[in-house]
């Protein structure tokens, strides 16, 4: 096994799970994942020499994502649907609650909402990882927050608190 | 941890993505990447839109919108002194087992200063229908990262005595626009332990876009471009 193959082996499922909460629906995650990872073996040169090569590749898919730069299917290899662990019907209410507030966000503020949230990323980091600034990424994790909270309402966010 | 996280990780927490397929796409499309921005410097070698030396070439450029990740410049070395010499001029032998067909040279370029030399045909079958596109690259291969082994390269690939090794792959190329064209593409590529990259690509239509697929499989397959790789780079 390659280098990059191992290294894409380990943080594919983890990219499918941003790249599914960004995109909302499978076969547009599989197209981000598979884009991100075609980047970086194109580039693996720089991606393996980078300092943090899960960072590099993060951003990879993130900006690919905000930029709407990835070719929608061009070359995709198709994928079955994944299969799911059984999901209780409030986890699956959950979900689908969930991405219909998120596909209502402007792409750059779902970004933000999922690095800051979903990888736990500071500020500082999630505004080097898109190329803004650290006012923008406060900026638009705050809207998106208020955003999702009143599309959800009480019933999923009792006490989510304000952007770190 | 707060609310948002615990709802995100809820919601996507039990996804089970198909891994292995993931990263065998990527891999298949990095693969046409990395192959079409090597043609694409090459062609813009040709049209002389930069008076540049290969070492600028060889750094991809990016117009629009803000630089990605993977898209930061770097500094290509240059050739070793020792790098293998690139054939005077290309020519394309069909191998055995094509069947009588006319080859015509669309175009060459590049150059031994350069550090490649590329050129394209069209192969016509006898009776004129069926014609498919065949384009060729010979590079000195200046980066010191550039797989040197099967082992780094991890679509089908395979070692050869002299301790060359030929890895090909065939995929339908995308359109312009998004989605898949009638337009495949076949390509083989040969690595030397002394620094020679030759690479080969046969269409199944007269060019790789912005045009019709003239039959269902390209005009050469990956045994056939593999004869022809090995035999421009004299093995």
């Amino acid at each position: 096994m390659s280098d990059f193959e191992a290294f894409a082996l380990a943080r594919a499922a983890g990219l499918y799970r941003s790249a599914w909460l960004l995109c909302g629906d499978h076969h547009a995650a599989e197209d981000l994942v598979q884009e991100t990872l075609a980047r970086a073996y194109s580039r693996w040169d720089r991606v393996s020499g980078a300092d943090n090569p899960d960072a590099y590749v993060q951003t990879v898919l993130f900006r690919t994502f905000v930029t709407g730069r990835r070719r929608l299917s061009a070359g995709e290899v198709p994928i079955p649907e994944p299969p799911e662990r059984a999901a209780s019907a409030h986890d699956h209410d959950v979900r689908m609650t969930l991405l219909d507030a998120l596909g209502d966000l402007p792409r750059a503020d779902r970004a933000v909402l999922v690095m800051r949230y979903l990888l736990d990323l500071d500020v500082a980091s999630v505004a080097d990882r898109l190329g803004v600034s650290e006012n923008a990424v406060r900026s638009r994790g705050s809207r998106a927050l208020a955003r999702v909270r009143e599309r959800l309402g009480a019933d999923f966010l009792s006490t989510t608190g304000d952007p770190r | 941890m707060n609310d948002m996280t615990d709802l995100l990780e809820r919601a996507s927490d039990d996804l089970l993505p198909d891994v292995p397929a993931l990263v065998a796409g990527g891999i298949a499309r990095g693969r046409t990447l990395r192959r079409r921005r090597r043609l694409g410097i090459a062609a813009g070698a040709l049209s002389g839109v930069a008076a540049v030396g290969v070492g600028a070439l060889l750094v991809p450029s990016y117009v629009g919108g803000p630089p990605s990740a993977d898209e930061v410049p770097v500094t290509t070395q240059p050739a070793a002194p020792s790098a293998p010499g690139l054939p005077a001029r290309l020519t394309l032998t069909l191998p055995a087992g094509v069947g009588p067909a006319r080859v015509t040279l669309i175009r060459s370029w590049g150059s031994e200063a350069e550090g490649f030399r590329a050129a394209a045909w069209t192969v016509t079958p006898r009776g004129g229908a069926g014609a498919g596109r065949v384009e060729v690259l010979v590079e000195r291969t200046s980066n010191p990262k550039a797989p040197k082994s099967c082992a780094e390269d991890p679509t089908p690939c395979s070692r050869r005595p002299d301790g060359s090794y030929v890895s090909g792959f065939t995929a339908a190329e995308p359109l312009s626009g998004g989605g898949d064209s009638d337009i495949v593409g076949a390509h083989t590529s040969l690595w030397t332990p002394d620094g020679l990259h030759v690479t080969a690509t046969a269409y199944n239509a007269l060019g790789e876009k912005d045009t019709r697929a003239t039959r269902k499989d390209p005009v050469l397959d990956q045994a056939q471009l593999a004869d022809v790789v090995r035999a421009l780079a004299g093995r």
